[in-house]
């Protein structure tokens, strides 16, 4: 972990560190009010004024994609905790149980895996109703079977490492083995997993307010306001590839950065 | 060799001819050191030239730059490099494709990886074809059985529809070999052909090589292994660092090494050296002053004692059964017995797939046998469950071959030493010195403690395996190929190690390894095994000078020796 | 490799059996009366005798078992029961908006197969622009949400230069945006997974003997090169049909396009739980069948996957 930061990894971190910032205190970046509705303002383009213009209610697109970092963060990151929390328990009660721990807990990933991305939310959501909890929920639970099986794979790979064979010979017990060696050496893969997961968490939580089944307009966050911006896209497109560009830029920080964290700990490992 | 076999593998060059003249060559890779700094050599048909060094010599880079595939980056410099007549200095790409595969053929390590996993044998033999000639494709499938039967290959119209994975190790080989001289060239280069094989089919293949340099192509041999390279080179040229060391006829440099470095690389030969003498020349006493201490502040070892004493492991009539994946049975280990007494060494012998790994996690109780029973110190051992087997496994200690996979990866070799030796109790104090101790009886500098061992040198490696091995003082060490994956060099100081601290600490090895010349040095007694069963058993002497198994001679005769 | 496919196939039939027990019971966990659902929610304010009639009509009535074993009994006559909006039959409902969806996955699995396989052969060239397509490609690939792409498409494609129609029209000119949309992102992650083997299959000491041999940098990428760049593609694509399912949702919902995503969109909306049900189980049906496809292509291309 000590060499040095790559140009990529640099853009990916300074990015991410503004989403924070945006999300933390999105005073510091923009004073308008994400709400305040100015109609005489409405569907200008972007100009000095408004960077990124305004929508149908005038409100300033700028200022409402700094607020909407807050929401689609903290679904991103509740969400990516939610589905690797249940993977974890799948995945390793899998890959540390006996057989028919193992054999159990796969059908029940193949179950959940039959049902691929969001279909299996869109199910969830249907039985319990749409709203900003549910869709969060729903794409916890739509990506842990993903994770729960790479979890498992990392845990049984481990289990059958060498080294944890070594511990057998030097009479290591079970449970010695299972907290120094097998665990630990599970951490930073899971890690990793959970950085590319805020990504691709962040993009189907905005799918699902795209859709209307999360965030709803005029919330500011930032599928909401794609959603809102479907209407008017044959006259107003700064109002759907701003909140847009927000959503790529998130998404793909949060997966560049977990690659290189996967390349840097596979380098230390090698 | 039948006829029409000779007339298929003979090129059309006059024996003696030159056919590759090599001055001055230089590679060195971007802006990095010279890799290969300034060798020299030339090769006549039918001549044999063995090139002999370790890991890091530069070797096959050197082969590689005979064929302009130094590979990205590099920067090749010659004087001159001739085939015969002709120059190889500045070709163009397509002209260097004229000459690859048709005026020098290569033949590379491993034929599992260098024939494609993906595609049929006979159809990597055809594409040298289709690259060279204007065969047609059934004229091609035609040359590819006529030069399948003139490698040895068994019924070449089956393997030449098989893929490279399907094949055992010797047919493959056999068949890359075919893919290189298909198109009769008088140059072949060959890259370790045989490191990957059993001693058996070691010697088929070199055989196979010597009949094609006995046709008239003149033949590059690399390899590691200077018992390999004796048996079929003319002349000798022995590289160390990217520059030739020493250059003779085979017998000159058998019998009379000039430079330092060959004579360790001869000295390191195990095969037919007796039990005690020691392999590596270079490096200095192993054990130095400071053993007694730590000899004194351990708790008393079993002492070196004689045979009749109480065997300190003993296996009876084990028997493992495995299912394999086409769902059969495979008898992996069938019916072993073995007695392992204090303070010696028991060699357990056998070619890849005998089943000598599965004794070894047996012995461990990694496995539990189906039949028969393991005693540990006369207590039972095997049949126990693992919890009451846990407070005694301290008693035996393993080192295996691939050592960087059995430390875990976030340790340090303090970290790993600490956690070998120690279980819980005594300070950090305690712990420093017991690892110091460690290292030093390993003969590893205190500056490697603070090391992950992905970072250190192969040897290095084994050493710190070792030093796990001894931390918690156990009477008995399962050694399964521990110097297999190590240069000969290294290998030497790894086998006087081992002896050193059994002569230190009174431990009893069972010695596993595929390498009757290496399990032959270290042994007292040894055990030879094939297709799960032991096949012979015996004091090692007796077993050398008169075996008793067909089998045993065969690996004898095999056995690549000095 | 008999034993195998049945196997395979027994495991999808217990997966089927799996997800609609699950969701059968995951929906008596609903609060609320499902008879009051039925008529329209809470809202509706239906009557209590329109009420006692739906719980007849739907079986409600009884107990909890029967109306569980009632269900698969006609989930294996084919009957995957009435839509509560439509009060039609979800199977033809389901079969008329079928094909759409399949159409469109298996078009742009396609195109994504080749973009990729392109981007691969591309990326493994070398060079400044090649590699920096190379590395960024999978990012963007998961970083990019199928909705936005779309948008954009129709903002470029059908505002500014209005080459292509917005909604998706019949026949194949409607279907060029819908496809792209589904399959550049997937052609981002396949084509960097091929991209890997293939870099690796280049490398190989096979790659090397060829190359000793006297063949061609092209020679090697088409004789070697390519059949390893597809197989981690072959494996995958069970994996990115899913995807492309689950895509599908969103890309029909956007060019306003039937198939069996807006349908189920449409359904979750007004919580229409017999057509969810069934699309559901529909989807995974699909899925399923195309993973064990896959997965025996697969093996044929690969052997060394029979015996390991």
């Amino acid at each position: 972990m000590k060499s040095k930061l790559r140009p990529g990894e640099i853009v990916a971190i300074a990015t991410l560190a503004l989403l924070a910032v945006a999300a933390i205190a999105p005073g510091l970046l923009s004073t308008l009010d994400p709400l305040g509705i100015d109609p005489g303002q409405a569907f200008r383009p972007p100009s000095a004024g408004h960077w990124f213009g305004t929508d149908e209610s005038g409100r300033d697109i700028y200022t409402r994609v700094i607020h909407g970092a807050r929401a689609s963060l903290i679904i991103g990151v509740v969400a990516t905790v939610i589905g690797i929390g249940l993977a974890l328990l799948l995945g390793v009660a899998a890959g540390i149980g006996g057989r028919g721990t193992d054999f159990a807990l796969t059908r029940v990933s193949e179950v959940l895996f039959a049902l691929p991305g969001l279909l299996l939310a869109l199910v969830f959501i249907a039985i319990a109703g749409p709203g900003i909890a549910t869709s969060t929920i729903a794409v916890g639970l739509a990506t842990a079977p993903g994770y729960a099986r790479i979890i498992r794979s990392q845990v049984r790979a481990i289990r059958g490492a060498p080294y944890v064979e070594a511990a057998i010979v030097l009479g290591r017990a079970p449970g010695h083995r299972l907290t120094r060696t097998i665990l630990p050496n599970a951490i930073a893969p899971v890690f990793v997993l959970a950085t590319l997961g805020v990504g691709q968490a962040i993009v189907w939580a905005s799918s699902l307010s795209y859709l209307g089944l999360g965030a709803v307009p005029p919330a500011a966050e930032w599928g909401a306001m794609l959603a809102a911006g479907r209407t008017y896209i044959g006259t107003a497109w700064w109002m759907t590839v701003f909140p847009g560009i927000a959503i790529v830029l998130a998404a793909g920080a949060a997966t560049a950065l977990g690659r290189s964290l996967q390349n840097r700990t596979r380098q230390v490992n090698r | 060799m039948t006829d029409t076999s000779a007339s298929i593998l003979s090129p059309a060059v006059a024996r003696g001819t030159p056919v590759l003249d090599v001055q001055n060559l230089r590679v060195r890779f971007g802006r990095g050191p010279q890799v290969v700094d300034g060798i020299s050599f030339e090769l006549t048909a039918g001549e044999c030239l063995g090139i002999v060094g370790e890991s890091g010599s530069g070797k096959s880079v050197t082969a590689r730059s005979l064929i302009g595939l130094a590979g990205t980056g590099a920067h090749v410099e010659t004087d001159h490099l001739r085939l015969g007549e002709r120059s190889l200095v500045g070709l163009r790409p397509a002209t260097w494709r004229g000459i690859r595969g048709r005026k020098i053929g290569f033949i590379l390590q491993d034929a599992l990886s260098s024939l494609d996993p993906l595609r049929p044998v006979g159809r990597e033999i055809a594409d040298a074809l289709r690259l060279h000639t204007r065969l047609s494709p059934a004229a091609r499938g035609v040359r590819v059985q006529e030069l399948l039967t003139a490698v040895g290959m068994p019924e070449p119209h089956l393997r030449a529809r098989q893929r490279s994975g399907e094949l055992s190790g010797g047919l493959r080989q056999r068949a890359l070999i075919a893919s290189a001289i298909a198109l009769n060239p008088p140059v072949l280069i060959a890259d370790e052909p045989t490191t990957a094989l059993d001693a058996t089919v070691q010697a088929q293949v070199l055989e196979l090589l010597a009949q094609l340099t006995a046709s008239g192509t003149g033949l590059l041999l690399i390899s590691h292994d200077l018992a390999v390279v004796k048996q079929l080179a003319d002349r000798v040229a022995v590289m160390r660092a990217g520059r030739i060391v020493e250059t003779g006829s085979t017998a000159e440099i058998l019998e009379a090494p000039q430079h330092d470095y060959t004579r360790s690389l001869i000295a390191a030969v195990p095969t037919g050296r007796p039990r005690g003498e020691r392999l590596s020349v270079s490096s200095s006493p192993v054990l130095p002053a400071t053993t007694g201490a730590l000899g004194t502040q351990t708790r008393p070892h079993e002492p070196p004692v004689a045979p009749e004493q109480h065997p300190v492991l003993d296996a009876q009539r084990l028997t493992k059964v495995f299912r394999t994946p086409d769902r059969s049975l495979m008898r992996a280990v069938d019916d072993v017995s073995l007695t392992l007494h204090p303070g010696r060494t028991l060699g357990l012998v056998g070619e890849s797939g005998s089943g000598k790994t599965t004794v070894a996690r047996l012995l461990l109780a990694l496995e539990t046998p189906d039949h028969g029973t393991v005693t540990l110190h006369g207590e039972p051992w095997s049949p126990l469950p693992e919890s009451a087997r846990r407070h005694r496994r301290r008693q035996m200690g393993a080192i295996y071959q691939d050592p960087s996979a059995s430390f875990d990866p976030r340790l340090t070799v303090e970290q790993i030493l600490t956690d070998a030796a120690g279980n819980g109790s005594g300070g950090t104090r305690q712990h420093r010195t017991r690892v110091a101790e460690l290292l030093d009886s390993v003969g590893l500098a205190s500056r490697t403690r603070d090391s992950r061992p992905a970072h250190l040198s192969g040897g290095q490696r084994q050493r710190v395996a070792i030093a796990r091995a001894l931390a918690p003082r156990p009477g008995i060490i399962i050694c399964d190929e521990p110097v297999s994956a190590l240069d000969v060099t290294v290998q030497a100081q790894v086998l006087d190690l081992l002896n050193d601290l059994q002569q230190e600490f009174g431990i009893s090895y069972l010695f596993i390894s595929h390498d009757l010349g290496v399990v032959g040095h270290m042994s007292d007694s040894l055990l030879v095994m094939r297709g799960g069963r032991i096949v012979e058993r015996g004091d090692t002497e007796a077993v050398f000078r008169s075996p008793a198994h067909e089998y045993t001679s065969r690996l004898l005769a095999a056995a690549p020796r000095l | 490799m008999l034993r195998w496919l049945g196997l395979r196939i027994a495991g999808g039939v217990f997966v089927l059996w799996a997800v609609a027990t699950l969701i059968f019971f995951a929906l008596r966990l609903i609060p609320g009366d499902p008879a009051q659902a039925i008529l329209g929610g809470p809202g509706s304010q239906a009557s209590p005798e329109a009420l006692a009639q739906v719980r007849l009509d739907y079986g409600l009535d009884q107990p909890l078992a029967a109306q569980y074993f009632g269900a698969l009994g006609r989930l294996l006559r084919g009957d995957l029961g009435t839509s509560y909006a439509l009060k039609t039959d979800v199977g033809a409902l389901i079969l008329d908006q079928f094909w759409g969806t399949l159409v469109l996955t298996l078009a742009a699995l396609a195109a994504a197969w080749i973009f990729a396989l392109g981007l691969a052969l591309w990326t493994t060239r070398g060079g400044w622009l090649s590699d920096r397509v190379g590395s960024g490609m999978e990012i963007m690939a998961a970083a990019v949400p199928h909705f936005w792409l779309a948008s954009v498409f129709i903002i470029v494609f059908s505002s500014w230069l209005g080459w292509l129609p917005a909604i998706s029209v019949p026949g194949p000119i409607g279907l060029v945006l819908p496809v792209l949309t589904l399959a550049i992102p997937l052609a981002g992650f396949l084509g960097q997974v091929m991209r890997e083997s293939l870099a690796d299959a280049l490398e190989s000491p096979f790659a090397l003997s060829a190359r000793a041999r006297g063949e061609s940098e092209t020679g090697v990428r088409w004789y070697h090169g390519i059949r390893h760049a597809a197989l981690p593609g072959i494996s995958l694509s069970g994996w990115a049909f899913g995807a492309l399912l689950s895509g599908a949702v969103v890309v029909e919902t956007v060019f306003a396009r039937p198939g069996l995503g807006r349908t189920l969109l449409n359904a979750v909306t007004i919580r229409d739980i017999p057509v969810v049900t069934g699309v559901a189980l529909v989807s995974a049906l699909a899925f399923i069948l195309v993973t064990v496809v896959t997965d025996l292509v697969d093996r044929i291309a690969d052997p060394r996957l029979g015996t390991s």
